[in-house]
């Protein structure tokens, strides 16, 4: 048995439903001594370094103590490689948190790279902590939800994203249809125990 | 860990070599890649610029597309949409221009043909209320000057 408790949290919602906001607000709350973070869209500038090869990120991923933000190629073809690469970083460095945002770039459901199946299903046994974000749940690697020790979801446009969350989470339908912008529904996959909520918008 | 990161170089450097630098604004920022399709925004947008065009050439039918059937039928357009990967936002211009600004201007060249049908319409009560005026006086007989010299006899 490893003496880490998993941590990954699958953070799902359509854009403007509050998905950075609460890993953003994770982030200053835990502070992170090693940090990685895939930043597709350049979100996460306070957070740490840009770096924009994977050379630098794994001289960084040496040192005891980094926080390193990735802005990958435009390319998908490309991303999809760095983010495989990435996450084989993460996993061979341990002991790091890991954001993983706009997970539909980069996994399908029947298909994660490995080094990001790696990190979802051993990286407990590293220390690895994990929030993984998309807008597109249906449209993500779906063992990703079944390794999550956290699912959390905001509003969502598509009926297809919304059945997959109803399942995932057990709850009817018509609950995670009605979220309005920034509510949450949030189920811990360990006890079964549902919460809800409102984001909050810092300094509001 | 660290002889597992040595491990790495070599498929860093390779994913490196091969990734395009990424794209940045003038101010450092990585360039954003083209977001997904937002296809519920598309359908409202697709159902609001139909609503549009229908209204505009018959407003009579303006109640028929009021905001709950049009919020209905965008819902059920929107995984249409989806499935058959149809984007308003990647209509030609010239096609969005006509019909957004067609009806508008149906509409408008009806008014200005009422407008200028109700001109007409005044004008012929004008002219009965004060005719126009003829010439004062009539003029006399024109009798050229070299003709005048020889007086009729």
């Amino acid at each position: 048995m490893s003496k880490h408790r998993a941590s990954i949290v699958a953070v799902m919602g359509a854009s403007g439903s509050g998905k950075s906001l609460f890993i953003k607000a994770e982030l200053r709350r835990t502070k992170p001594r090693r940090l990685v973070v895939w930043d597709p869209l350049g979100e996460y500038a306070e957070f740490g370094a840009a770096v924009r090869t994977l050379g630098e990120l794994l001289a960084a991923a040496r040192a005891p103590t980094f926080r390193r933000v990735f802005h990958p190629s435009g390319d998908p073809e490309q991303a999809r490689k760095q983010f495989d690469v990435l996450c084989r970083i993460v996993f061979a460095a341990g002991d790091c948190t890991l954001v993983a945002e706009e997970l539909a770039f980069v996994t399908s459901p029947s298909y994660a790279p490995p080094g990001w199946s790696e990190c979802t299903l051993k990286g407990r046994h590293r220390a690895l902590r994990i929030y993984g974000a998309s807008q597109r749940p249906a449209s993500i690697d779906k063992h990703f939800f079944g390794n999550a020790t956290l699912i959390r979801t905001g509003r969502l446009n598509f009926a297809r994203d919304i059945k997959t969350l109803a399942d995932v989470l057990q709850v009817p339908a018509g609950q995670v249809q009605s979220l309005a912008p920034l509510q949450w529904i949030a189920r811990d996959m360990a006890t079964g125990k549902i919460a809800t909520g409102t984001e909050k918008i810092p300094g509001k | 860990m660290s002889n597992e990161l040595d491990q790495l170089a070599g498929i860093a450097a390779e994913a490196d070599t091969a990734a395009a630098p990424p794209e940045l604004t003038p101010d450092g920022q990585p360039v954003q890649p083209a977001a997904a399709i937002d296809y519920a925004t598309e359908a409202a947008a697709a159902v609001d610029m139909f609503a549009g065009l229908v209204t505009g050439y018959a407003p009579a039918t303006v109640e028929l597309w009021d905001a709950s059937t049009r919020a209905r039928v965008s819902l059920a357009l929107a995984p249409v949409l989806e499935k058959y990967g149809v984007s308003v936002g990647a209509m030609p211009p010239e096609l969005l221009l006509i019909v957004t600004a067609g009806p508008l201007l149906y509409q408008t060249s009806k008014l200005v043909a009422a407008q200028m049908h109700a001109q007409k319409a005044k004008a012929p009560a004008a002219d009965t209320a004060a005719p126009p005026a003829g010439p004062a006086e009539s003029p006399g007989p024109q009798i050229h000057p070299q003709v005048a010299l020889y007086p009729v006899k």
